[in-house]
């Protein structure tokens, strides 16, 4: 790329800076970490301070975020993460044309924290998914319960220590040894 | 049909029973996925499937006889597709169109059933991620050979399914080993649109190096050999 100075570049860098300056001045303790790579700001939360922070990001003018684009969690259990679950959530403001990245780390013994469906309404259904794929709890939300995998299904398909082809058949299958020997033969 | 004396045909009910039953399939497009699109090319004009009989899609299983089971099939979805099994009238008959209904694909993961024939009994596999339509065509006549042959059997099941393991392993190796000639020829000479600019070829260097045309390479086709040697 050019060596150019973009100058638009730089002052939405400051503007973004700014906006990571205010959630620290706003919450001195709720701010455990940030960074910022090519302007996309993500700002490291406790868990108990993530609704507060949340409602101050989509009530105040100054950031004004009034979408939520997406929201997920990692699990961390192969890289060796401490704690082992990390929850993401994604911000857009149309306002500022900004981004924000909001990481909140969880611990596995006690997956719970604050469902943001009461702020952002789009987050129920995300909530519900990324409960069925990691089994987080989200407390305060109106109605959890599996998304995608049926009620019968046991465990959480997409933390790593579920075993990577365990299937759970809601019927009675049959062959399973021979389909298995013919799979490998072709 | 046995003889021809003076517009006069003798034959055993049987096969007249057949004979109408294999140009008079009505089908059930159970579409879950991107092979649908195949299925529908292949139903279209270009390709017409009605050519060959099976030209109404009844979207009710009480008034179809040949169910398409058309991509991948999901555990959550494996009662419907029992249901909708169950619900349709005898005679009938099933085909695993495309690679996730046969074998499940490359979903080997939590929740994809791994092949429709571990659920319901299948008549005929059609190979292919997703398969074309000459292939569709292809099974499609294969199971109307059938029919005349065998034909339904009093308890539901043809006795197709019942030997379907050797007949998928077949019809599995078979088109993967379409000859090069013939698939060259084929491109050569396409029969659909598809390839716009008029006196446009594809290099020979191209169809040998292409696997997205239904056939393998000589590298691979080794590599299956000797697989198939060992075992």
């Amino acid at each position: 790329m050019g060596e150019s100075i973009n100058p638009d570049e730089i002052k939405a860098e400051q503007e973004t800076m700014e906006l990571t300056a205010l959630l620290k001045q706003k919450f001195p303790k709720a701010v455990l970490d940030f960074h910022s790579h090519r302007l996309d700001e993500t700002v490291v939360i406790e868990r108990d301070s993530l609704e507060k922070v949340c409602r101050f990001l989509r009530d105040d003018s100054r950031c004004a975020f009034e979408i939520m684009i997406d929201l997920t969690a990692v699990d961390g259990l192969e890289i060796n993460m401490n704690p082992r679950f990390e929850m993401v959530y994604h911000f857009k403001s149309l306002t500022h044309a900004s981004r924000i990245r909001i990481k909140v780390p969880l611990d596995e013994d006690d997956c719970r924290i604050a469902s943001i469906s009461n702020i952002w309404k789009s987050a129920d259904w995300y909530e519900r998914e990324c409960y069925d794929m990691f089994g987080i709890i989200f407390e305060g939300h109106p109605d959890l319960k599996r998304i995608l995998m049926y009620e019968e299904f046991e465990g959480y398909p997409l933390r790593k220590d579920y075993p990577i082809d365990k299937q759970q058949p809601l019927m009675e299958l049959k062959e399973i040894e021979e389909r298995h020997k013919y799979g490998r033969e072709l | 049909m046995d003889k021809d004396y003076d517009g006069i045909i003798t034959t055993s009910i049987e096969s007249a029973v057949n004979w109408s039953r294999k140009f008079s399939l009505f089908q059930y497009p159970f579409v879950t996925a991107c092979c649908g699109m195949e299925y529908m090319a292949a139903a279209c004009s270009h390709y017409d499937i009605s050519r060959f009989g099976a030209e109404i899609p009844r979207f009710s299983p009480r008034q179809a006889d040949l169910l398409w089971v058309v991509g991948t099939i999901t555990h959550k979805m494996s009662p419907i597709l029992k249901t909708i099994y169950d619900q349709m009238a005898d005679p009938k008959w099933v085909i695993a169109f495309g690679t996730c209904a046969s074998t499940g694909g490359f979903y080997q993961n939590y929740s994809v059933l791994q092949g429709i024939d571990r659920l319901i009994p299948v008549d005929l596999y059609i190979a292919g991620c997703p398969p074309r339509p000459e292939a569709v065509l292809d099974g499609l006549i294969e199971l109307q050979n059938n029919i005349q042959k065998e034909g339904p059997k009093p308890n539901g099941i043809a006795p197709s399914a019942i030997r379907h393991k050797e007949q998928k392993i077949d019809q599995l190796n078979r088109y993967f080993e379409i000859s090069e000639k013939e698939v060259f020829e084929n491109i050569q000479n396409p029969k659909s649109n598809r390839i716009s600019k008029p006196g446009f070829t594809y290099s020979k260097d191209f169809v040998n190096s292409s696997p997205h045309i239904g056939y393998d390479s000589p590298e691979l086709k080794k590599k299956k050999n000797e697989i198939k040697e060992k075992t």
